[in-house]
């Protein structure tokens, strides 16, 4: 019995059909030219491939890591598209003109290697690549709190420090922020919704937390995404590059308004800021 | 009748089982399916308000997610081929413990039941995406008892397949000394499994206790959810995090692993000499097994979801993509080989290659730390992760079709109908998740009910339609694979061979 019969799947009482020998496939391209044509198809690929990593897909950079991480990355993606382009060419053409490869042992760890050279050597190229690194101590500093579903912001007042915070306190009319009445640090913070102001050229350190669940800020022109969570403040720090009105997200799943937890940075010369900042009353 | 259905419904050959879950995943395959239907249907939508409400799209996404891993590529893959092709392979006439095989099936079928009864919740389903992250998913009173039918359901799903790598590895092990890469890559496959497979039960139910008894393992102090601050203190929510990745990782390993198996056992089996690169291969599939057992602790570090600063030891990602490029490069060798008209399961194993290939690159930019930032929670991560185990494992699961049909039916599938199908698929697959990485390269964010709001993605949002209308034709081809399927059932060339030579 055929297995299907066996499984109880097919109950034929009358035998199988008859058997005949497999279709000959007539050859109907010659090899080469299929081979040309599969590495014509690959050269084609590499390099849609290439272009698509190479791309600026993004508007440029406004940030100092951002630009340089741009920049590797596209020069990255087009060699490897080229490199990618170049290597399937050869192939296809060689094994087109009637190169047979002999395949055997060596060559199986020469491949091996080959690969592994390849990956590591993209992977040093990658890893040396800038992420938002350490500023200085005197960078300009603000808390980001993210929440469900806006982000907003406390600037340090006058005395250019952040008061302390605790969660305890958090009132969402009386004092959205938490702050701590008892320190003297935090009386002249000045606590706005989803605008903020950063200044041009200098080292800028915001101060992540989330006052539900897990947030991740995001501004695609700066290059940074960092996650925000609640309980565990943490540091992001870059030097922004140009003046301008830029957008800030949400990038880890948050609840329903995840989408519109949207905001507005402006990025102005330092003493275009601290006029504003002078003009905004302070929480208390 | 009644003995015939029991003969079915509970088989007494390990290959029955296999048909069963075979059968589940290609049902759920078409729920899974349609729901990603529905997810670029709605984000095409013009309008305002879009096709879908924002609470049905999270709970569309996440369902989706869910569904594909636990309820199509697994039960193929992992369960259903394992459990059709290795007692052949391991020249055993049943796999261990058939009892434990086929409870696990039931299992699986009653976890997508929950899944699927989830969605027919009045508040909905779990809209916490697949990957479930406190304190998002430790809120009760703000998620939806979707959340947890769906941690239900994901536990029933681990546990069916604990068993299942319970049977494979125990079956592995009691067989000779000779054994094909098929056999050897389930054997990892089922390692991964034991060892993650239990965390993941424990994960949910330390959530579990942490949405309903008022445990704190995931969530801190100072959480204010409506004016109230809640009454947790002293947990991490990236504790999760690392208890979701130590299982995460390696399951991805299940889905991969498998799928290289049968590509390479396509390969040998339509090769008169022996394989090439068989003992590389085999140590490359053993890297990516040990790699992505330690790989959480990397992830972890990079995904800049620790508050500690702390550099990122990513290069452990870096070994799982050495070993899954050299494994598709040695495959490619092995196609250089085939003559100039391939059977169709080679076709798959080209088209394996050339997502691997993809996979490989979209995944050397997830794991290096600079880059890795800016593109976790975009979509190239969608793109990439969909390469990864979903193409890939999708065309094995066509590839091993193909191939072990004639074993289960004593016919072969129709090979023209077939080559369409595997171009359609294809080519509009492989757009469509290069798109989407070229989306996320825009910073298109994922998981985002409207895109309108924003301008920073704007060249990203213009490739959305192109996205859509490859998905259209790609989940319509679909149905010329099951009209294939069915029809060579009774229509098909009859071949004395067992398997597609």
């Amino acid at each position: 019995m055929i297995p299907a019969q066996e499984l109880g799947i097919l109950r034929r009482a009358e035998s199988p059909p008859a058997m005949h020998e497999e279709a000959q496939h007539e050859n109907q391209l010659p090899r080469g030219a299929a081979w040309r044509g599969l590495g014509a198809a690959c050269v084609l690929g590499g390099l849609f491939v290439g272009w698509g990593f190479g791309h600026p897909w993004a508007a440029p950079a406004v940030s100092e890591h951002g630009l340089q991480l741009d920049g590797a990355l596209q020069n990255l993606g087009r060699w490897m598209g080229l490199a990618l382009c170049l290597a399937l060419a050869a192939l296809g053409f060689a094994l087109g003109l009637g190169w047979k490869p002999k395949l055997e042992r060596g060559a199986e760890w020469a491949l091996a290697l080959f690969v592994i050279a390849m990956v590591g050597l993209c992977a040093v190229q990658l890893q040396r690549l800038p992420a938002p690194v350490r500023s200085s101590s005197e960078a300009y500093e603000v808390e980001i709190i993210g929440q469900q579903f806006e982000w907003s912001v406390r600037y340090p007042g006058p005395d250019g420090v952040l008061g302390r915070v605790q969660a305890q306190l958090v009132h969402v009319n009386r004092n959205p922020a938490g702050l701590d009445a008892a320190d003297p640090a935090a009386m002249d913070d000045v606590w706005r919704r989803q605008v903020l102001w950063l200044p041009l050229g200098e080292p800028c350190v915001l101060r992540l937390r989330s006052l539900d669940v897990l947030h991740s800020f995001n501004v695609e022109d700066f290059r940074i995404r960092r996650e925000v969570l609640p309980g565990y403040p943490r540091a992001l720090s870059f030097t922004p590059t140009q003046a301008g009105v830029f957008e800030m997200s949400c990038a880890a799943l948050c609840g329903l308004g995840h989408y519109r937890m949207s905001g507005k940075i402006i990025v102005a010369p330092r003493d275009e800021l601290e006029q504003w900042l002078a003009k905004q009353e302070p929480w208390l | 009748m009644i003995a015939r259905l029991k003969r079915v419904l509970f088989p007494a050959a390990s290959e029955g089982i296999g048909l069963l879950y075979l059968g589940l995943a290609m049902v759920m395959g078409v729920v899974g399916g349609a729901l990603a239907v529905l997810i670029r249907t709605h984000l095409s939508s013009t309008g305002e308000a879009g096709l879908l409400k924002p609470e049905t799209y999270l709970s569309v996404v996440t369902m989706h997610g869910s569904i594909m891993i636990f309820g199509v590529v697994m039960p193929a893959l992992f369960a259903g081929i394992a459990a059709l092709a290795l007692p052949r392979a391991l020249d055993r006439g049943k796999l261990a413990w058939h009892g434990l095989l086929l409870l696990s099936f039931w299992l699986a079928l009653l976890a997508q039941l929950v899944f699927v009864a989830s969605m027919f919740l009045e508040a909905g389903a779990s809209g916490a995406g697949w990957t479930a992250m406190p304190p998002l998913s430790a809120l009760e009173a703000q998620l939806w008892d979707g959340q947890d039918l769906w941690m239900i359901a994901v536990g029933l799903a681990c546990l069916a397949y604990l068993f299942v790598a319970l049977v494979v590895a125990r079956s592995c092990q009691a067989a000779g000394a000779s054994k094909t890469l098929l056999v050897h890559s389930y054997r990892f496959a089922a390692w991964l499994g034991l060892a993650s497979f239990p965390v993941m039960l424990l994960a949910l139910g330390m959530l579990a206790l942490d949405r309903h008894a008022g445990a704190s393992f995931f969530m801190p102090a100072g959480i204010v959810v409506n004016d109230s601050s809640l009454a947790h203190a002293g947990g991490m929510p990236f504790l999760f995090r690392a208890m979701f990745l130590h299982p995460g990782h390696p399951s991805l390993m299940i889905l991969v692993l498998p799928a290289l198996g049968v590509a390479l056992e396509i390969m040998e089996a339509n090769s008169k000499t022996p394989l090439f690169g068989e003992r590389s291969s085999l140590l490359a599939m053993g890297v990516m097994c040990l790699a992505s057992l330690v790989q959480w602790g990397a992830d972890l570090y990079g995904a800049s979801s620790q508050p500690y600063g702390l550099p990122a030891p990513s290069f452990l990602a870096f070994f799982v993509l050495a070993g899954l490029l050299l494994v598709g490069a040695n495959l490619g060798c092995n196609l250089l080989r085939c003559g100039p008209r391939p059977r169709l399961e080679l076709h798959f194993v080209l088209a394996m290659v050339v997502t691997i290939a993809c996979a490989v690159l979209g995944g050397l930019w997830l794991a290096a730390q600079a880059p890795s930032e800016r593109m976790h929670g975009s979509y190239f991560a969608v793109g990439h992760l969909h390469f990864l185990f979903g193409l890939l494992s999708l065309l094995a699961i066509f590839a091993a079709l193909h191939h072990w049909f004639p074993l289960v039916v004593g016919r072969r599938m129709d090979e023209g109908l077939g080559r369409l199908h595997f171009w359609l698929t294809f080519g509009s697959f492989l757009g469509v998740f290069l798109l989407m990485q070229f989306q996320g390269s825009s910073g298109l964010l994922r998981r985002y009910w409207q895109h309108s709001q924003y301008e920073f993605a704007s060249l990203g949002q213009d490739l959305a339609p192109i996205i859509t209308g490859l998905t259209y034709l790609g989940a319509g081809a679909q149905a010329l694979f099951f009209l294939n399927l069915v029809s060579s059932v009774w229509l098909g060339e009859a071949t004395k061979r067992t398997e597609t030579p």
